[in-house]
């Protein structure tokens, strides 16, 4: 009779325990789903970032040469962005990209040729540097990010967190540049 | 076999749904004949254009439509016109022509039967004279133009005429003031953003409302499964002793 209890005990120990991380698993997996549901609003922005570096290219190859340093960066800032690689350098060419813009479009504003066009001159003085910015802000401040930070602090912090990723549940991925 | 084969066509479906739906393009809506996002025409020409447009569907059922953009943002500008072409559900006598100001580019897309009336060669001169306005930024003159030529052609090809007396103002076709006009779009670039890059969907406060109205849902949940767990390993353990008992 002592051994049927222990044996029940036994039973509902491992019972509890595969019920606390299968509730673990499920419900930070569940989370974790939820922080992905918010990645297109993220993508959306690095999308419109893509487009602010194309347009800038396109009225800076009219004014400087193709030679240019920063042009050469901004295109590869660009090139990563509309890329499939992961976060952080996404995030790490989002940075090279406002850099490299920010370059281009001062050098660009001490131009003569660029003075004397007043289309251009709009689009290097108002319409890009609000596009780069407005793209900017905006990137930076997608639900994405947040999301992901408070589940990668929350995950690294409970119990359940630690249990979940024993079982497997991966921090989420974030935009941030390493 | 059939229901292997129907799943993998599913499975197919919704892999190639999935990847339209990444590369999907964010298309202005139509705001009648001319759609001036860059605006860069004047008002007159706007109206005349919709005239024009008028008198063109009445004698040949088909409409010409004008859409004018600052950039595509790397997108390719004869496609980015047939897309739109497609995404307005535009007919086989229309024809639409993109203006991408800061780009320095055009594309004329013409419906199936408009293609037939206007062969290439024909195309190609109507074109030509069309690019060197434009690129010299006479952005009325050049679309009044091209939107005059186009529908003379397409109205004789079935054998009709369109009388043009008033549009365009026939003796003075005013070329866009550089200078003040791009002074105004800097000024009403305002409202531009929000267009371009939509609404922002949810802000993290109400984000993190609805986790938290969900994570309570969710914890209730697990309380009643608990609850059930603990009746049913001591209640009813108990009342089963009691009844042995007995």
């Amino acid at each position: 009779m002592k051994l049927r209890s222990g044996v029940a005990f036994l039973l509902m120990l491992c019972l509890v325990i595969a019920a606390l991380g299968i509730g673990a698993y499920q419900g930070w997996s569940d989370e974790r789903k939820a922080v992905e549901e918010t990645y297109a609003g993220l993508e959306k922005m690095i999308q419109a970032r893509v487009e602010s570096a194309y347009n800038l290219i396109t009225v800076a190859s009219r004014h400087l040469p193709e030679t240019d340093a920063p042009m050469a960066q901004l295109i590869s800032a660009r090139d990563i962005l509309e890329s499939n690689a992961g976060l952080p350098q996404k995030a790490a060419a989002n940075e090279l990209l406002s850099q490299s813009a920010h370059q281009i479009l001062s050098s660009l504003s001490a131009l003569p040729s660029v003075q004397s066009d007043s289309r251009d001159k709009m689009y290097v003085e108002s319409y890009l540097p609000q596009m780069l910015e407005e793209s900017q802000a905006r990137t930076a401040g997608a639900l994405y990010n947040t999301a992901a930070a408070a589940f990668n602090r929350e995950l690294e912090e409970s119990l359940s967190g630690f249990l979940a990723r024993l079982l497997g549940v991966k921090p989420a991925e974030e935009f941030v540049s390493p | 076999m059939r229901k292997l084969t129907a799943l993998f066509l599913a499975c197919l479906l919704l892999v190639c749904s999935l990847f339209s739906a990444q590369g999907e393009i964010q298309y202005p809506a139509a705001q009648g004949t001319v759609t001036d996002l860059a605006g860069v025409l004047s008002d007159e020409t706007e109206k005349d254009l919709a005239a024009l447009s008028t008198l063109l569907e009445k004698e040949t059922k088909g409409h010409f439509y004008v859409v004018t953009r600052h950039f595509l943002g790397g997108k390719e500008t004869s496609l980015y016109a047939q897309g739109l072409f497609d995404h307005w559900q535009l007919g086989e006598n229309d024809g639409l022509l993109l203006m991408v100001v800061g780009e320095e580019r055009f594309a004329l897309f013409l419906g199936e039967n408009a293609q037939k009336a206007l062969p290439g060669e024909s195309r190609t001169a109507l074109l030509g004279a069309f690019r060197t306005a434009y690129l010299n930024r006479e952005y009325d003159q050049a679309t009044a133009a091209l939107a005059s030529s186009l529908a003379n052609t397409l109205s004789h090809a079935q054998g009709k005429a369109i009388s043009l007396a008033g549009l365009f103002g026939q003796e003075e076709i005013k070329a866009t003031p550089a200078p003040q006009t791009w002074e105004q779009i800097r000024q009403d670039m305002s409202g531009l953003w929000q267009d371009m890059f939509g609404e922002v969907t949810k802000e993290a406060e109400e984000w993190k409302e609805e986790q938290n109205r969900e994570e309570v849902k969710s914890n209730w949940k697990t309380v009643l499964i608990w609850g059930l767990v603990i009746y049913f390993l001591f209640f009813r353990k108990k009342k089963r002793k009691k009844k042995r008992r007995r």
